[in-house]
């Protein structure tokens, strides 16, 4: 799903200062994106028991972020492993999160209708994010 | 405690790429059971390049892995240029060496600082490590980004990389960025020592446990072989590429969805510890003084000496770097022709992957469709291995508290830095 919405953010007007980042199955990369930023906005599937398209924002303080329990995550450290490691390291970088609810997490390409309806208005919240960086 | 009974069952050994288990079962000292699980999906790979034209092929097997994707690409690239009787030019054959060394390097300072130091330290993983070796740990995060640095800069992104075609490059790298590059590698040695230092003070956690094997990997008169060379054995000698399948002879075992491998023995290794038995003599100066300083000789039987050879490696990746960037600077960069005839064949490409010997083998038909591929993994090759050193460690540790037996067979596991879902494959069934 970040895939999409990455490929999507880089179609659009962005200020200057924004940079959207593919972090792929991404683990210790992140680590280095975060180093150089002063606020990271993740964007992908979540489990969050919603309907499917249903996206929320949150931040670490106000969702406690489960382990590889899914076991999903492809390679080295998982994200929420790199979050930790970026704060033991004295990286402060404020994160916030848009999580959206998928439909079905097995083999196939594309996304389902109700994720595919919601992009729209995530990519709207987004942006408003976005916009409410600048001085 | 002469006669234990104890069961362990370890769903998911952590810190490795993949899914592995880990299941031992003695009763009054005698084990009933000792196995290396592999339970990981299938990946269809093979199959999803069938039917695809040549240049696509790489792209898609790129996936593979996301660790050794650069491994997969030039395995890739040259099974096709086999298969097409394509010649590179010097200039690609050095720019794809320097890509390779950045993967080796990324790969291994990955596993060295982030999965296996934690177990050297004795905590659980690399986030305790941050706050009681902070500045070890900061080394370790330098090391990592320069690694990535070379592969942004050479390759395009830091994985999967995107300017690396069959025949060439699409954009070649900067001459001034490298050369800058080339800076940071001379600086880095400082670094290199540091977890050097590190990895010896704590190396009376690396247990004493030995058993000879088989260790195969790339061999080549001109260079310690990483991109290109014949296959070598430590108990056959050198055999040709194209004679793969005599060496790995693929197996499958009930417990396992990854196939196993054998050739010599009951079981062969491959990885660093394979490499540097193999080559040691044509190791750079500074990392054969890095391997004299930790203890590290050739032939070693120690598969837990396989981080340390790791790190003798990144010494050696630095130090080829520097060679390499001085060779290119100095020939000067230039775009060349990529140009050729597509035709029907096949073609068998080899390289080192961080986790040892890689092997790609494609049949094109006219048109350059891809009609047949094989890929034959590192960590297959290493799984019977794995196997049988569990077997052999385990009678001598079996005094041991069960919480120090499950922890010694899981860094025993580790210490292969194993990417079990890049070793996935399914058994094609047919009922007669």
């Amino acid at each position: 799903m970040g895939i999409h919405l990455a490929q999507a953010l880089e179609q659009m007007s962005l200020p200057e200062g924004v940079r959207v980042i593919d972090g792929g199955t991404g683990g210790l990369s992140l680590l280095y994106a975060l180093e150089k930023t002063g606020k990271a906005i993740f964007l992908d599937a979540a489990e969050m028991s919603k309907d499917p398209g249903t996206f929320m924002r949150f931040t670490l303080e106000e969702a406690r972020i489960a382990g590889d329990k899914l076991n999903l995550s492809l390679h080295e450290l998982g994200l929420h492993q790199v979050l930790e490691l970026a704060k033991s390291l004295g990286i402060s970088c404020e994160v916030v999160f848009y999580g959206i609810q998928p439909k079905d997490l097995d083999w196939g390409i594309g996304l389902s209708p109700e994720v595919e309806q919601a992009i729209p208005h995530i990519l709207d919240a987004v942006m408003r994010e976005v916009q409410g960086l600048l001085p | 405690m002469s006669n234990p009974t104890f069961n362990i069952d370890v769903h998911y050994l952590t810190r490795v790429e993949g899914h592995g288990n880990i299941k031992v079962d003695v009763k009054n000292g005698e084990v009933k059971e000792c196995v290396w699980e592999i339970p990981e999906a299938p990946r269809f790979f093979e199959a999803m390049v069938r039917g695809r034209s040549w240049n696509e092929v790489a792209t898609i097997t790129s996936r593979i892995c996301g660790i050794c994707s650069i491994a997969h690409t030039f395995a890739s690239l040259k099974a096709t240029e086999a298969a097409m009787g394509i010649q590179l030019s010097k200039q690609t054959l050095k720019l794809r060496k320097l890509l390779l060394h950045a993967e080796n390097l990324q790969s291994h300072v990955l596993h060295i600082g982030y999965l296996a130091l934690p177990d050297f330290a004795g905590v659980k993983s690399v986030i305790p490590l941050a706050s009681s070796h902070s500045q070890e740990v900061l080394t370790v995060v330098r090391l990592h980004r320069l690694a990535n640095e070379l592969c942004d800069l050479v390759g395009g992104r830091t994985t999967h990389p995107n300017t690396t075609v069959v025949n060439g490059f699409t954009r070649l790298p900067d001459a001034k960025r490298l050369k800058e590059f080339q800076d940071k590698c001379k600086n880095s040695f400082g670094d290199l020592r540091a977890v050097a230092t590190l990895l010896k003070a704590l190396s009376k956690n690396i247990p004493a446990f030995e058993r000879e094997t088989e260790y195969i990997g790339l061999t080549s008169k001109e260079e310690y072989a990483i991109y290109d060379g014949q296959i070598g054995s430590t108990d056959t000698g050198v055999h040709p590429v194209d004679e793969y399948r005599t060496i790995v002879n693929e197996y499958v075992v009930p417990q396992s969805t990854a196939k196993y491998c054998k050739h010599n023995r009951d079981a062969y290794l491959v990885g660093a510890l394979a490499r540097f038995n193999l080559n040691y003599d044509q190791l750079s100066p500074v990392a054969k003084e890095i391997a004299a300083d930790l203890g590290l000789k050739a032939p070693c039987y120690n598969p837990f000496m396989n981080t340390v050879a790791q790190l003798v490696e990144c010494v050696y990746s630095v130090e080829d770097c520097i060679r390499l960037i001085d060779e290119v600077l100095a020939d000067g960069l230039k775009e060349e022709d990529r140009s050729f005839a597509i035709k029907a064949g096949r073609g068998v490409g080899v390289v080192e992957a961080p986790r040892g010997i890689l092997i790609h083998d494609y049949t094109y038909d006219d048109k350059g469709i891809c009609r047949e591929a094989n890929c034959v993994i590192p960590t297959n090759q290493n799984h019977a291995n794995i196997q049988k050193d569990m077997e052999a460690l385990l009678p001598g540790i079996m005094n041991k508290s069960k919480e120090e037996i499950t922890l010694h067979l899981e860094m025993l596991g580790r210490a292969y830095d194993p990417c079990i879902s890049c070793s996935t494959h399914l058994l094609k069934v047919e009922f007669v």
